[in-house]
């Protein structure tokens, strides 16, 4: 695992990251709402390339993506702790999540605030893939959030 | 429950043989970054870890390990052979 970047960049990476992919949802969903043309298409492609870029770099080149997705059996004692530590807040992170969304769900049908989240209801294929996004990519994000910097002289 | 601090004199000794750090990771079976974690005892190994670093270097556990801060290694020695000294 390479942690090259200052915590305050990482921090702002993951941020960004997780902004831009609310906001690639919505956009989304807007569109399979009400059909798709280049007003949308535009800041769709440009929030899905700095969602891209971002995740690149707070992931990719901190090798944190593929540190999370290691087998048990390639890590040692320090790093299962760590893989541990990060899957555990990042599940909890994503329970709470689609446990909220759910309760949005639930309201959207039976409440008399429904009208405030009728956008719910469009959230089919968009929301299902940040949904994904999420669960591949949030222990991974804990640990660019939490981790100390490492400088390793060999 | 909360861990207790075990301080180690991890750096010395591998400084002392002319390991380096990848070298001793290679044989203790872990990261190099795990060694760097240890060394700046960041990082309680297990028992297991401790006895596998302690078979490289040779060493009883109470020569590398303490839960106290460690004397240097020269001052500990020179305690030990004026008590001998001292019982003969």
């Amino acid at each position: 695992m390479r942690m090259q970047s200052t915590r305050s960049s990482r921090r702002l990476g993951v941020a960004v990251n997780y902004l831009s992919l609310v906001l690639a949802t919505a956009i989304a969903g807007w569109g399979e709402e009400h059909g798709w043309d280049w007003k949308l298409g535009g800041p769709f492609i440009a929030v899905m390339v700095i969602l891209a870029v971002t995740f690149i770099q707070t992931q990719v080149r901190t090798g944190l993506f593929t540190f999370i997705h290691r087998k048990v059996e390639r890590l040692d004692e320090r790093e299962r702790e760590l893989s541990y530590e990060s899957l555990r807040h990042g599940y909890g992170i994503f329970a709470a999540l689609a446990l909220i969304l759910l309760m949005l769900l639930m309201i959207s049908y039976d409440s008399s605030f429904s009208k405030w989240f009728t956008w719910i209801h469009s959230m089919g294929r968009p929301f299902f893939m940040a949904m994904f996004y999420a669960a591949h990519t949030l222990p991974a994000a804990v640990l660019a959030w939490n981790h100390d910097l490492v400088k390793e002289e060999a | 429950m909360k861990k207790r601090k075990l301080y180690n004199r991890l750096r010395v000794l591998r400084e002392e043989r002319g390991l380096s750090r990848q070298d001793l990771a290679d044989q203790i079976g872990v990261n190099v970054q795990t060694v760097g974690y240890l060394e700046r005892m960041e990082y309680s190994p297990s028992l297991d870890l401790a006895f596998r670093i302690c078979d490289v270097f040779g060493l009883p556990v109470e020569m590398v390990f303490s839960t106290v801060p460690m004397k240097p290694l020269s001052l500990e020695l020179l305690k030990r052979g004026e008590r001998r000294e001292s019982s003969s």
